[in-house]
């Protein structure tokens, strides 16, 4: 090696052309990105010191995904848009919100004629019922209710038959703890529930929110009846990886006293 | 009820901007990071009635954060599917179609002899390293690591001699102290 090529430092260009290959040759060997539900678990400190090291190994070698979670929203977004492109992006965006209200996205994303069988078997419910607590501090009851998904056989405490052509019965008079019951193979990395308004035509999704399995296989979610209108609703349990599963469906009848 | 969804949503459609512009950030080109903001919107206000208050501004965070990463997940899966040219790839036959043969050849041989040499580094220091190199800043290497401030600093500097030692000589933009 010459004296001169000794003072010379290693260049950019081949600084970064070793790092692509650490990154290639990491990447190899760990496998596939973190899922986004893994990396919020990271930060949320839900995983075991196994887990994390994994997670924050693969995060390492894959540095846009690192990005994702680590760039800060910028304070100003001048320049980034005019006038007129953010005023036809809203058209848009309300255009699109027209027209996927109908029909509801989450509902007919399967097959027609699964959503005909669906729709007309109604529903399951048992009614676990099971407790009702008053809060000290709030006046509204809360009752925890076990839902059995549309078209389900019930379980062992629940006759076969009742549950598909009984709906749910909610009062507004009342706060849930609903349990949306659900035994799937599969785990997913997140998932969600929506609440969809079967009184409008079309049908439209009013709530939604991330809820945890349990190993009951239940998906605890707190429902605030008093803004509900009377009628007939359906929750949908939703299993998040890099798609969004439908995994159930329960229909709720909600009545004003 | 409808009337005050929409005026709900319109309160925060004036982050819209911000979105796309932290979408471009990301490296999204515009009309990528448009589609994609398109859709943070449209989930967003199919969950209006959800999210009250402080909450929502945070859901908006949310949800930006988890589209962009399952879009930037599904690249990484296609590349290993087959179906891209992995970026990696249109680089190195940049560089070579741009250097002259005789500059190629040596920054093909310091790039190899950079790699062996971080190789030879234990894996935390690898860890370190690859993070410092992803241009990653001091506060996200220590939130990832868990390390203080100056552990991380004093780490680098030290791996910074011991590539030197390795390598006879710098390497350019990597190292300790305040140099980042």
């Amino acid at each position: 090696m010459s004296k001169e090529s000794v003072a010379a430092m290693i260049s950019k260009e081949a600084r970064e052309t070793a790092y692509r290959r650490l990154l290639a040759q990491g990447r190899q060997r760990l496998g596939p990105p973190p899922t986004f539900g893994e990396v919020e678990a990271l930060s949320r400190g839900e995983l075991s010191d196994a887990e994390a090291g994994r997670v924050r190994e693969l995060l390492i070698h894959y540095p846009d995904l690192l990005r994702v979670m680590t760039e800060p929203f910028p304070s100003t977004a001048e320049g980034v848009l005019t006038e007129d492109q953010i005023a036809s992006d809203l058209a848009k965006i309300r255009e699109r919100v027209r027209r996927e209200a109908a029909p509801p996205p989450a509902l007919f994303r399967k097959p027609a004629v699964m959503w005909l069988v669906a729709a007309t078997v109604l529903v399951a419910l048992a009614i676990g019922g099971l407790t009702i607590r008053r809060m000290t501090l709030d006046p509204r009851p809360v009752a925890t209710l076990v839902l059995y998904s549309d078209g389900s056989r019930g379980s062992s405490n629940h006759p076969r038959g009742t549950s598909q052509s009984v709906p749910a019965n909610l009062s507004t008079s009342t706060d849930y703890t609903l349990r949306p019951a659900f035994s799937g193979r599969r785990h997913y990395r997140h998932y969600r529930v929506e609440l969809v308004d079967l009184n409008t035509d079309p049908p439209r999704p009013i709530w939604s929110q991330d809820v945890e399995r349990q190993r009951d296989g239940t998906y605890p979610v707190t429902l605030e009846t008093h803004d509900l209108d009377a009628g007939l609703y359906r929750l949908v349990l939703f299993g998040i990886d890099d798609t969004d599963d439908v995994l159930a469906q329960y229909t709720l009848r909600v009545s004003s006293p | 009820m409808a009337d005050d969804r929409d005026d709900r949503f319109e309160k925060l459609y004036e982050y819209y901007p911000a979105v796309v512009s932290l979408l471009r950030k990301l490296d999204f080109e515009l009309d990528d990071a448009r589609d994609l903001a398109h859709e943070v919107f449209l989930r967003v206000f199919q969950s209006m009635d959800a999210y009250r208050g402080e909450s929502k501004w945070s859901y908006l965070e949310t949800v930006t954060r988890r589209l962009a990463y399952n879009e930037i997940r599904n690249r990484h899966a296609a590349k290993r599917n087959g179906l891209h040219v992995a970026t990696e790839e249109i680089l190195e036959l940049d560089d070579s179609r741009t250097l002259a043969p005789d500059e190629a050849l040596r920054q093909k041989e310091s790039a190899g002899r950079l790699y062996d040499a971080i190789r030879q580094l234990n894996a935390d220091e690898q860890k370190l390293i690859l993070l410092q190199l992803s241009g990653a800043s001091y506060e996200d290497i220590v939130s990832l690591t868990g390390l203080k401030l100056s552990a991380v600093k004093s780490r680098l500097h030290v791996i910074r001699k011991r590539l030197r030692e390795l390598l006879g000589e710098d390497v350019e933009g990597i190292g300790g102290g305040d140099d980042q």
